[in-house]
């Protein structure tokens, strides 16, 4: 529970520090790309911190290239 | 209108030292066990083998890099394919360098909550290794170019003691038989050498527009990539004149298990933190690296006019897929064979198609007039 305080707590502080500037000299785009990346930041330290067991992306990488890994590193 | 989003310029030197301090990266560590466990006791002829080959894809990368000229990878994906293909593509290097940074920095996490901190959490070291990262790339290219070459001198001679002390252990029967495992092992070990250390210099495609012009440029690139090869190679002979081929293979950090076993007349002992010291620092600058790509590629993919303000949030970003990116050290340490797989992808044959579209493109230009060129 206080990881999850915790994480809310940097991200919150992050946007305060590094929006208003944004806004302020009218940098809409970078301040949607900012908060776009702040929220997944946000929710995948969450998922860390509270040690969420998650399917590894690696998982995709094993699925798309396993017939040329069997291919080249036969067991 | 052109925009420069890095206004730092780094001179060859530094480019040599973070190329030296890129190729060496976490194979300093990791590397003998992988190629021992394929190639058994021929694993130098396999670090020989992969070096001639990663010296050839090092210089690919380099002409490349000099035929993109004042673009990044991510610019000239956009200037060549268009807004759409050229964004697909740019986002799959962006994914493969996030995926990148996350795997180096749970290597670390793994690394130092298994040998050195067991009682700390993975997530202490990971949150340590992010905040130095986004300290390094908020303060931009050449204040990281420096510190590299602050750490290098260090580096070095701890490196080269290391190798020294070693001496008096070496074996040369281990070497034997050669060639026991025949000429597709020992293949199939060298593309372990091939991928880490010198294919993952294509993130160095995002650095080479702000590297400062020198006609040795170059000459110096590759005389850095040599070396960082050379000390690879010759870390995976140690290790199997030290421990032997079965144990290399073994232990999953092989180099740290040979460290161990320094003793100069049972004064020079444990010296085994210095080599872990040494492959945090190459490490971390390799992650700085791949990090600085990152966030220097999402600002030119969505054309930002700046990517400082990047660097929290996708720190935080980072954090989180560091921990998710494997459940734990054994998972990670089966799919190592997988990584070879998408660097040499990555590396060699995407780059590769992209210069071949660049080239039908150019002969079209060329056949058409000149007023059609407006």
């Amino acid at each position: 529970m206080w990881g999850t305080f915790a994480v809310l707590f940097v991200a919150v502080s992050v946007g305060m520090i590094e929006l208003p500037p944004l806004f302020r000299k009218r940098w809409y785009k970078e301040a949607v790309v900012h908060i776009a990346a702040l929220l997944a930041g946000t929710v995948l330290s969450i998922i860390a911190i509270r040690l969420i067991a998650l399917p590894s992306p690696l998982n995709i990488i094993v699925t798309v290239f396993k017939p040329i890994n069997d291919w080249l590193f036969p067991k | 209108m052109k925009r420069m989003l890095e206004k730092g310029r780094l001179s060859t030197k530094q480019l040599s030292v973070l190329v030296i301090f890129s190729v060496i990266g976490e194979s300093l560590l990791v590397i003998p066990s992988s190629v021992a466990e394929e190639a058994k006791q021929d694993a130098w002829i396999s670090g020989l083998i992969g070096m001639t080959a990663g010296l050839l894809i090092a210089w690919m990368i380099f002409r490349i890099g000099q035929t993109y000229g004042p673009k990044t990878l991510i610019e000239h994906n956009r200037a060549l394919l268009g807004r759409w293909a050229g964004g697909t593509v740019s986002v799959l290097y962006l994914l493969y360098f996030l995926i990148n940074i996350s795997a180096l920095i749970r290597e670390i996490g793994d690394f130092i909550t298994t040998q050195f901190l067991p009682e700390t959490p993975l997530r202490a070291v990971h949150l340590i290794i992010v905040i130095l990262i986004i300290w390094a790339v908020k303060s931009g290219l050449e204040t990281l170019a420096r510190a590299g070459e602050v750490f290098f001198p260090l580096f070095a001679v701890l490196l080269i003691s290391m190798f020294v002390f070693l001496l008096p252990q070496f074996h040369s029967d281990r070497l034997q038989p050669m060639l026991g495992q025949g000429i597709p092992s020992i293949l199939r070990g060298s593309l372990f050498i091939f991928a880490f250390p010198f294919c993952e210099l294509i993130v160095l495609l995002m650095i080479f527009p702000y590297v400062a012009h020198n006609p040795k440029l170059q000459k110096d690139y590759m005389l850095a990539v040599l070396f960082g090869g050379l000390t690879i190679c010759l870390l995976i002979l140690i290790s199997i004149l030290v421990l032997g081929p079965n144990l290399s293979a073994y232990h999953s950090y092989a180099s740290y298990a040979i460290a161990q076993k320094i003793s100069i007349g049972h004064f020079v002992e444990r010296l085994e933190a210095l080599l872990a010291v040494n492959w945090i620092v190459s490490t971390y600058y390799k992650i700085s690296l791949f990090y600085y790509g990152l966030i220097l590629g999402s600002a030119q993919l969505f054309n930002l006019r700046d990517y400082r303000q990047l660097t929290v949030p996708t720190g935080m970003i980072v954090f989180g897929l560091a921990f998710i990116i494997s459940p734990n050290i054994v998972y990670f340490n089966a799919k190592v064979s997988y990584w070879v797989i998408i660097d040499i992808l990555f590396a060699l044959l995407i780059p590769a198609l992209l210069f071949f579209i660049g080239l039908t493109r150019r002969k079209k230009r060329l056949k058409r007039p000149a007023s059609a060129e407006k």
